[in-house]
């Protein structure tokens, strides 16, 4: 069962987290098809939110298809977002591994490792267009 | 079509020649998490009292769940308050409290009362007097969630908690939202105490409502532009300023819009809930240059 | 609600109860002393004056007679200390630590908040008078069928009904002052005032009226003259005559044969700083002085008892509806 955490500084609604702390934990493999979600009343007496804020996330869940909700039962996760790339992560993390070590003897601190990659990340690639 | 959970029009209370709280109009819907923020002495309190019917208006009407608050016994029973700095009786115990509420309410419930009273570790013979601020607004809290009230009414609950205390409360009182999908109104002077939980905001100062609305809405329509210094004509309709600051050549604005903003020369970007609240603070406290300097 | 009123009560009751009981068994111990030293009355069957002083005389120096000034003094403060103890912290505790604000939101309204309390309280308030009256009365019916002067204010106040309409007005007269005053001390210490105010009115100023007096004209003569004044620059007189026996003197004016108020003057040869008193009162008889008597004998007991309570009552009905006036409409 995954256990949600709201960070009140990142600026980021609140539903949206939730939102993202589950498809964070499909795509590291940690909620696979079939795992329960934690109910609304179980998330509001962990995280202390309104509940409305939790039905949201669950509907923008839903929504995405991949949970779905069976009254009176629970939400359940219906599809994981690992699919095929979860094998390819260690090899790209190696990659990156090696990339970061070079950023570093390059001179970079990690505040501008940080900013290249989220520049690059939202640079269209010629791929995409 | 559900009666809304507070409504007031025109509704004013007066001591003396001192405005508590000057025609105050809402119409709030049912089933919400409301936030009531202002700064202390804005009036918070007398409006929650005026919604529970502790207080009676010197002018215009206040309907809670579409009945007169406090007008009889099944009025008290749909609307739950708990009172600033959640009064007790000291040399009573918590037994004593909770069996109080058995006898005097229809649709109280006992398991509720007395599970929550052991998920909180304490002893029901335990005298409320001896009881930390916490726990006793925990006890308050539990009287008033036994009862079932389909809204619940609380003033200040967590300003004298620690933030532990703050934490564990703000639990209870959500759960019990989610699990009675009743309303709730909760006041504050901070934001922070607020943000997480409520989904719909009244900000009071100086006694007037400044602005009210679902806390989406609120957020989906207000905007800070910072750009170069230039005359506010050049703002398109639709928009209204709550608070500017310059310097010689930037000017910051604080907007609620409408309409789409294209920016043009501002830079847009969207708001904090608690800088929102903070712009109509200063909005309706001109008397604070302090603050004019600080932005 | 009640439960819960009679709760918040319990422990001041228990007290209570447990005073009652000591003053029971106070007063069933001295009964027993009462019995032996009236054995003789008893036992007589005519001719009894001389047996009658007698017992009273014996039970005026017995350890009985402490016991009855005891609760002679139990009885006029147990009123008072309803009034400070139950009826001041009623409202007033409430309201200074906020709790009324949680027992106004559960699903009663303040009318029936309100009614729990006055009634839980007032039938605490006459239950416990009430008993310790009811004892006093029973416990002193010899001595007062042999003195004849429970008509008097001092015993009057003591007996019968009027200790429980006192009570219940104390009772009202705290709850009152204490939701108007909000404070539970200087609740207390008003209700303290305000009612010995009101219980030292009554018999000084208000008794005497609640029922017809009975009015008599008799002479003055030498032996009834218990008193008087003279004013040595005017020579101005005040003569007192004794009041009635077996009676509660209201008024008691000695006046001339045309009915105005003697005031002399009066022979200085006779009455004077050098006269003789016994001399002075033949020559006061020989004026045709004569005493006019307001006075309620003892046959006026159960009336005035009934018309001082029935004023006490209303009172503390008039008092009950200002506090459900009041907490409807006035109070936050």
């Amino acid at each position: 069962m995954i256990e949600f955490h709201l960070d009140g500084r990142s600026g980021v609604a609140p539903y949206m987290q939730l939102i993202q702390q589950v498809r964070q934990a499909l795509r590291l493999g940690l909620l696979v098809e079939g795992d329960r979600l934690p109910t609304v009343k179980e998330v509001v007496a962990k995280v202390a939110i309104n509940p409305n804020t939790v039905f949201k996330a669950y509907r923008e869940l839903e929504y995405q298809g991949l949970v779905v909700a069976r009254p009176g039962v629970g939400t359940f996760v219906t599809r994981t977002l690992t699919d095929q790339s979860l094998a390819a992560h260690e090899s790209l993390r190696e990659e990156l591994r090696t990339w970061l070590a070079k950023a570093r003897a390059a001179g970079l601190d990690d505040e501008s490792i940080d900013a290249l990659i989220a520049t690059t990340v939202r640079t269209p690639t010629e791929e995409s267009t | 079509m559900t009666a809304p959970a507070l409504k007031a029009v025109g509704l004013t209370k007066r001591y003396g020649r001192h405005h508590a709280l000057s025609d105050c109009t809402l119409d709030i819907p049912a089933g919400r998490v409301v936030g009531l923020v202002g700064p202390n002495g804005a009036g918070k309190t007398t409006l929650l009292q005026l919604a529970a019917g502790m207080l009676a208006p010197t002018a215009g009407t206040i309907e809670a769940l579409g009945g007169h608050p406090a007008s009889g016994a099944d009025q008290l029973a749909k609307v739950g308050f708990v009172a600033q700095d959640t009064p007790t009786y000291a040399n009573l115990s918590i037994a004593d409290h909770l069996r109080f509420g058995a006898h005097t309410n229809p649709g109280w419930s006992q398991a509720t009362a007395e599970e929550r009273i052991a998920q909180l570790g304490l002893d029901p013979r335990q005298k409320a007097g001896k009881l930390s601020g916490g726990q006793r607004s925990q006890l308050a809290l539990t009287m008033a969630i036994a009862k079932r009230p389909e809204l619940l009414i609380l003033d200040e609950p967590v300003a004298s908690l620690d933030p532990m205390a703050r934490r564990e409360f703000m639990k209870a009182l959500m759960g019990f939202t989610a699990d009675d999908k009743a309303s709730v109104i909760l006041s504050s002077h901070l934001v922070s105490d607020l943000e997480r939980v409520c989904d719909y905001l009244v900000v009071l100062v100086a006694s007037r409502v400044q602005i009210a609305g679902d806390v989406d809405d609120l957020l989906a329509g207000h905007f800070r532009l910072t750009g170069p210094r230039r005359e506010l004509a050049e703002l398109p309709g639709g928009v209204d300023v709550i608070e500017e600051s310059h310097t010689e050549r930037q000017s910051t604005l604080i907007v609620r819009a409408d309409v789409p903003l294209d920016g043009g020369s501002f830079t847009v970007e969207k708001l904090t809930l608690e800088d929102l609240v903070l712009a109509y603070l200063s909005k309706a406290m001109p008397a604070r240059p302090a603050w004019e300097s600080t932005r | 609600m009640i439960w819960f009123t009679w709760r918040q009560l319990r422990a001041q009751t228990v007290l209570a109860a447990a005073a009652l009981a000591a003053f029971g068994v106070l007063l069933f111990v001295t009964a027993l002393l009462v019995t032996d030293l009236y054995a003789d009355v008893a036992a007589c069957t005519s001719d009894c004056d001389g047996v009658t002083k007698a017992f009273i005389l014996r039970f005026n120096s017995s350890a009985a007679f402490t016991a009855h000034v005891i609760a002679l003094a139990a009885l006029y403060v147990l009123p008072a200390l309803i009034g400070i103890f139950w009826g001041a912290p009623l409202i007033a505790r409430e309201v200074e630590t906020g709790t009324h604000r949680l027992a106004w939101n559960q699903s009663v309204t303040r009318t029936r908040w309100l009614v729990a309390k006055l009634t839980v309280g007032g039938a605490l308030a006459v239950a416990a008078t009430g008993l310790l009256s009811l004892g006093l009365t029973v416990w002193a019916q010899r001595i007062d069928s042999a003195s004849q002067d429970r008509i008097n204010p001092l015993i009057f106040g003591a007996r019968g009904i009027v200790p429980v309409a006192y009570a219940l007005f104390a009772f009202l007269l705290g709850a009152t002052l204490g939701m108007l005053i909000r404070r539970t001390l200087p609740a207390m210490a008003t209700t303290l005032a305000v009612y010995v105010a009101a219980a030292a009115a009554m018999p000084l100023w208000v008794r005497g009226y609640l029922v017809p007096s009975r009015h008599d004209t008799i002479p003055l003569i030498a032996e009834s003259i218990h008193g008087m004044s003279i004013s040595g620059d005017t020579g101005a007189i005040e003569v007192f005559g004794d009041g009635v026996a077996n009676a509660w003197t209201v008024s008691n004016r000695t006046i001339t044969a045309s009915g105005a108020t003697f005031t002399g003057p009066a022979d200085p040869a006779v009455c004077g700083m050098e006269g003789v008193p016994a001399k002075c009162h033949e020559w006061m008889a020989s004026l045709g002085l004569r005493q006019d008597l307001l006075y309620h004998p003892d046959s006026h007991f159960w009336s005035l008892q009934w018309a001082e309570a029935g004023v006490l009552i209303g009172l503390a009905a008039l008092l009950a509806a200002f506090c459900f006036w009041w907490i409807r409409h006035r109070i936050v």
